[in-house]
């Protein structure tokens, strides 16, 4: 009988095994643990990179590229060998921050020229205006550091203290200390975005 | 967890995809990933370091490998940017290239830079004023000149170039993120410590002005001319001791690195890093102006550099070394 990759990961044969026993087997050269790592990692890294970026296309790209780094350099004992999750985190989360600040000045010049999506249904106005809050929160974010920014969109997207320890590399103990700092931050960062947005929209 | 905390992340549910948003199936992602991952690289190995860096020139990297030498550091792991604002009076230090050190740098030492993963790191926050764009093809040198007015120096003697480009000029601003920058360098094996804390948040700036790009059939023959880059940083900015943590991080030793670093003006002076099982590299003559021939060890080709009248010129091409200073000193 022939056993496919699919049929590995489906009847858990993959599934089963922990990130690291993944990792290790990738090592020895092992392509069904590279897939079972990419389906495992693949939904939940694109919701974390697409609220950053806000664009699917280049979403979907930059996941691309961390699972092309997995696959051509994956992360080698010593450094955080066994927490693939973490790695995978942070490299999309830090090539995620890059694009997004590199490109900050651009969309602040081009903000009008970004087509409204948002809830259309909801009438134009309405639709500017929450693709206008959206980017405000994104900007907000930008000013964070990675590993903040990281923390609040992965408990927004609903990852439990324990979870955030393990990918986020920070002791469990102090999940709840951190994630208070990084709304902190947040809360300033997008207090002085708003008012210089507002100043901006009286005096255009 | 308060409630204002309850509240950011409520906000946050604004950047959550939309239906049109979602991504394609993880099935239909992972045969394009298989796709990506069995195309051949679109830069084979066997490129040696230093023609690479005359590639990046005629592509829209052209800003990050000219900044690269002097504060070459900055090239290399601080992803260097710039400003349009060159000389607003909060900067006080300017640098522009005026003559090249070429260094040798062992293959080890080169392996070690293009497999270290920096895990997309960056020493700070870049802001583009204006990003530099891919070089855009015109029909003729004098509309080049026309678009490029203090670029052009000179062309060699291989009849109408095959294709002319113009671009390269961009500004924009580096604001370090020291704790950023040092991580990178450890992970070099370099001491972060080596870069002074008052480095934290410097705003170090570049700019470009367009330059020009030409190429010929005969003998696979490129050039590259351009004003030179400029780029300023903050007064009480020391250059020697992130140039000598540049040079570690191209492989030299401490020892080597600070005697290196106390002799070279770093405010003028792009590093030539040159592996030394591939090229090999000697001063020479270019109408007049000293200038860094490298050739490759099989002598097969054969790369200029040059700075004249402030401008920086490069002239790679398949030609022995006598055949290109030849051609570069008609």
């Amino acid at each position: 009988m022939t056993i496919t990759i699919h049929d590995q990961l489906s009847n858990g044969s993959a599934g089963d095994e922990s990130d690291g026993q993944l990792l290790s087997r990738m090592h020895q050269g092992d392509s069904v643990s590279f897939e079972a790592l990419f389906h495992r990692h693949y939904q939940r890294l694109y919701g974390l990179v697409f609220r950053l970026v806000g664009n699917r296309a280049e979403a979907e790209d930059i996941v691309q590229d961390v699972f092309i780094r997995l696959h051509q350099k994956p992360p080698s004992d010593g450094r955080n060998e066994h927490n693939v999750s973490a790695w995978l985190y942070r490299v999309a989360t830090n090539t995620a921050y890059n694009a997004i600040r590199s490109r900050n000045r651009l969309w602040q010049r081009n903000q009008h020229l970004v087509p409204d999506k948002r809830d259309s249904s909801a009438g134009p106005e309405k639709a500017a205006e929450q693709e206008e809050e959206a980017q405000l929160v994104r900007a907000a974010l930008a000013e964070l550091t990675p590993m903040h920014g990281q923390l609040l969109l992965l408990r927004q997207l609903g990852l439990s203290y324990t979870e955030l320890a393990e990918i986020c590399d920070v002791n469990p103990n102090s999940v709840g200390k951190t994630l208070s700092r990084a709304a902190d931050a947040f809360r300033k960062a997008y207090l002085r975005l708003s008012v210089h947005a507002d100043a901006e929209g009286n005096n255009p | 967890m308060n409630e204002e905390f309850e509240d950011v992340i409520a906000q946050l549910a604004i950047l959550e995809p939309t239906t049109e948003d979602q991504p394609q199936p993880a099935d239909a992602a992972f045969a394009t990933l298989q796709h990506k991952l069995h195309q051949p690289a679109a830069e084979p190995k066997s490129i040696p370091w230093f023609r690479r860096f005359t590639l990046m020139t005629t592509q829209q990297k052209w800003t990050q490998a000219a900044v690269g030498g002097m504060l070459g550091l900055l090239i290399a792991f601080f992803g260097l940017t710039t400003s349009g604002q060159a000389l607003a009076s909060e900067f006080l230090g300017l640098f522009r290239v005026q003559k090249f050190a070429p260094i040798s740098i062992s293959p080890e030492a080169l392996a070690n830079l293009e497999n270290m993963d920096f895990e997309g790191m960056v020493p700070g926050e870049m802001v583009w004023d204006e990003e530099a764009v891919e070089p855009q093809q015109v029909a003729s040198l004098d509309e080049a000149i026309a678009l490029a007015p203090n670029a052009f120096v000179f062309a060699p003697d291989l009849g109408e170039p095959a294709e002319i480009a113009v671009g390269g000029a961009g500004s924009g601003t580096l604001t370090v993120d020291l704790a950023a920058a040092r991580a990178i360098l450890n992970i070099a094996g370099v001491d972060g410590n080596l870069l002074p804390d008052d480095l934290d948040g410097s705003d170090i700036s570049v700019a470009t002005e367009p330059g020009i790009f030409m190429r010929w059939n005969e003998g696979d023959t490129t050039m590259v001319q351009m004003p030179s880059p400029s780029i300023s940083y903050p007064g009480n900015f020391d250059p020697q001791p992130i140039g000598q943590a540049l040079l570690q991080f191209l492989g030299m030793s401490e020892a080597e690195a600070v005697r290196l670093s106390n002799s070279i003006d770093w405010t003028s002076t792009l590093v030539l890093p040159v592996p030394t099982d591939l090229a090999s590299f000697q001063e020479v003559t270019v109408q007049g102006n000293p200038a860094i021939l490298i050739t490759e060890n099989n002598g097969s080709n054969s790369s200029l550099i040059f700075e004249t009248s402030g401008n920086v010129v490069m002239l790679q091409g398949n030609w022995s070394a006598d055949e290109l200073l030849e051609l570069a000193n008609g």
